[in-house]
């Protein structure tokens, strides 16, 4: 089993912490990259075909490439479903499982960061060159992140679930599609173990003496929103 | 599980449940016998619940529209689908996944299968959990969403069997026409909007097919384009016929290469999964002396063209691959590097450009004779054929043809490259193709989606289950 998917996928905290860590991440291994995983052909060329026609005229006198129907990887199976690794779902069901949880239309402001950064978050364009890809490595988590915000700010995301952590199985369970395990919870225990003094000072930068920011209600529901639809079972195959 | 609960019929019927509900019900009714579900789940008091007990009267009521939702397996429809489906899958009009045209059906009338015989019964080895587990890891490739409330209830009353009508209706909805276009945008690398080309054209055919449940041969077939908004439209080659995807510039220009062996190459591998050198029973080879001299060669010493012998290529063995080859890629000689179809294409060697260039922007034959270099008349699996349209005809009829569908849906439900997919036992693939086939004669993307994805062996690829292969029928 795979560390990285294992630990992230029980964790939608540990998502967000990996995404948000400077060379952290799941990237997979370089079979899940883009033109293998999805258009799989190890001679797949951009969409303009000018690779194949300017360069690829040598190799296409050769006839290597495409792979035959063989024998499965997996004796037991008929099939390899290659569990190592982690896939992205592509950016459309992505987008389109946010619409329908937030019950938002996808032109609605709240996804324009999304769509703006859609090539980010590997989304494809064959006629500009740019092939889907499916992992999920840490600048993709943050681009995940970033483009959230702005939905988990919502009032359409805040009046489903206002009461946090009241709401939070409730929101797990509608992102995901399953009841949330009392494991699924524990990591987000602590986030509402306290709660926020109303006259903490915010954090001043650079000053390590200041006092330690307590998260106010609105920072602890924005943080496991951001969890909770940064988290393998909503965004991974 | 909730035995005891009723189901809500109005809201089935709304999901668009109701008559796939039905049908699976009935065809269940073996097994259900005795445990408790026949008695509740079969929708007494349901107007449904009738047209049930009566039984196993042919669907003359909904004939046309059945074909994308005939029966659940194939051995049911094995038996009477032929004469309900002679009118084609093509006009399956169930695309709306609203009940109101189910309520109006007769539930029962593509059910009726050998006496005796449960299609059904290879779904029971699963529990109900293993449906919903199944379901929950495919549903967003499939439809793009969760499982919804109701097809869970499905799943709680009518256990395994239910992931059949279950994905029955995904397939009707409009989602799934999405993903059809995704499927084979990402397949055929095609999509967005170029300067000059419209490179959704491919996704557009695929989606249109998918929506109207016509047949998936008709991605290589179709007679016509089809725009953003649905509406049928001429191609954009310029060509004198047409054949669906590969008579698009996306296609064309995304596989543009010398001597046209990527336009062919990913033709025959898309569409039948075949790659080079073939089997020569399946695809005889071309005589030698039709050959320009550089194909010719089987092993080094014999290659008597310099540019091939110093790093053009492998340099040798250029006929076991390229005896197939030249066949294929002559299909493609009028068409430029754009797309563009040119009816005065010579298919000669420009001496001014690389090898394989021809003018304009156009590719060299295979074909040595000047009078045969520039017209499309070429052979696939033994056919002659004059075009490429000539050439998809012969290519969807081939067995190999749903088989690769069957894999290609397999590779986009799974997230598998296609190296990952090409492993695929072939096994389970000609058993998915007949499965499809016995659906419709000529089976639309939901028909092959359906038939692959309720398919024990791959059912159990998923839950991890020890390998059952052959046991399914």
């Amino acid at each position: 089993m795979d560390v990285c998917r294992s630990t992230a996928k029980r964790s939608g905290l540990l998502a967000l912490l990996l995404a948000l860590a400077p060379g952290a991440g799941c990237s997979g291994d370089p079979a899940t990259s883009v033109g293998e995983s999805q258009t799989g052909e190890a001679d797949t060329t951009s969409s303009s075909g000018e690779a194949a026609t300017s360069t690829g005229g040598g190799d296409e006198t050769t006839t290597g490439d495409d792979t035959t129907t063989g024998a499965p990887v997996d004796p037991d199976h008929p099939f390899d479903l290659n569990r190592e690794n982690i896939r992205l779902l592509p950016f459309a069901v992505r987008l389109n499982r946010l619409s329908l949880l937030l019950d938002l239309p996808t032109t609605d402001p709240a996804f324009a960061v999304m769509l703006n950064r859609r090539f980010d978050l590997g989304d494809y364009d064959y006629s500009e060159g740019i092939n889907p890809d499916l992992t999920w490595s840490a600048a993709r988590m943050s681009a995940w992140v970033a483009a959230l915000r702005p939905l988990c700010a919502s009032s359409a995301l805040q009046s489903r679930y206002p009461e946090m952590p009241l709401d939070l199985p409730a929101l797990m369970r509608d992102a995901w599609g399953f009841e949330p395990l009392p494991v699924d919870l524990e990591d987000y225990a602590d986030l509402f173990v306290a709660a926020p003094e109303d006259d903490a000072p915010p954090p001043t930068p650079g000053d390590e003496g200041a006092p330690i920011h307590v998260l106010t209600d609105g920072e602890r529901a924005e943080i496991a929103c951001l969890a909770v639809l940064s988290s393998l079972e909503f965004v991974s195959q | 599980m909730s035995a005891g609960t009723d189901l809500d019929a109005p809201r089935l019927a709304r999901a668009g449940l109701m008559a796939r509900l039905a049908r699976a019900c009935f065809a269940g009714r073996l097994a259900l016998a005795g445990t408790g579900l026949l008695t509740l789940g079969c929708y007494s008091g349901s107007p449904l619940a009738s047209g049930d007990d009566e039984g196993t009267t042919s669907g003359a009521t909904d004939g046309s529209s059945s074909s994308s939702s005939t029966s659940s397996t194939s051995s049911a429809s094995a038996s009477t689908g032929d004469g309900s489906t002679s009118e084609g899958s093509a006009s399956a009009s169930g695309s709306s996944g609203d009940a109101t045209d189910g309520d109006t059906e007769d539930p029962l009338g593509d059910t009726t299968g050998p006496q005796g015989e449960d299609p059904l019964a290879e779904l029971d080895r699963y529990t109900p959990e293993e449906a919903r587990d199944y379901l929950r890891a495919i549903a967003p490739m499939v439809v793009g969403r969760l499982m919804s409330p109701a097809e869970e209830a499905l799943i709680e009353h009518f256990q395994a069997r239910g992931i059949v009508p279950v994905l029955e209706g995904w397939v009707e909805e409009e989602s799934f026409a999405e993903t059809a276009r995704m499927m084979m945008q990402i397949k055929l690398a095609a999509s967005g909007q170029g300067d000059e080309i419209d490179f959704e054209l491919p996704g557009n055919l695929a989606a249109h097919l998918a929506r109207k449940g016509l047949p998936y041969r008709e991605l290589i077939t179709s007679d016509t384009c089809i725009d953003g908004g649905g509406n049928a439209i001429p191609c954009d080659t310029g060509a004198p016929y047409t054949a669906g995807v590969l008579t698009t510039r996306a296609y064309l220009r995304a596989n543009a290469s010398r001597f046209n062996l990527r336009r062919a190459r990913r033709m025959m591998y898309i569409f039948n999964c075949l790659t080079y050198p073939m089997d020569t029973e399946l695809q005889p080879p071309l005589e030698k002396s039709l050959l320009i001299p550089m194909f010719r060669a089987l092993t080094p010493d014999e290659q008597t063209v310099p540019e091939a012998k110093n790093g053009f290529g492998n340099g040798f063995a250029c006929y076991n691959c390229h005896s197939q080859f030249g066949a294929h890629a002559q299909l493609f000689v009028r068409f430029d590097e754009t797309g563009l179809y040119h009816a005065d294409a010579t298919g000669l060697q420009d001496p001014e450009n690389e090898l394989g260039r021809s003018q304009n922007g156009l590719f060299v034959s295979h074909f040595v004779s000047p009078v045969a270099a520039p017209k499309e008349l070429s052979q696939v699996f033994g056919t002659l054929v004059s075009t490429v349209r000539d050439a998809a005809e012969v290519l969807a009829d081939d067995p190999t043809f749903y088989e690769c569908a069957s894999r290609n849906v397999i590779e986009w439900t799974f997230g598998l490259g296609e190296a990952e997919g090409a492993m695929t036992d072939r096994a389970l693939l000609v058993e998915t193709a007949a499965r499809a086939l016995d659906r419709s004669p000529e089976p639309s993307f939901g028909d092959l989606f359906v038939a692959t994805l309720t398919h024990p062996d791959v059912i159990d690829v998923v839950l991890d289950n020890p390998a059952t292969q052959g046991d399914a029928p």
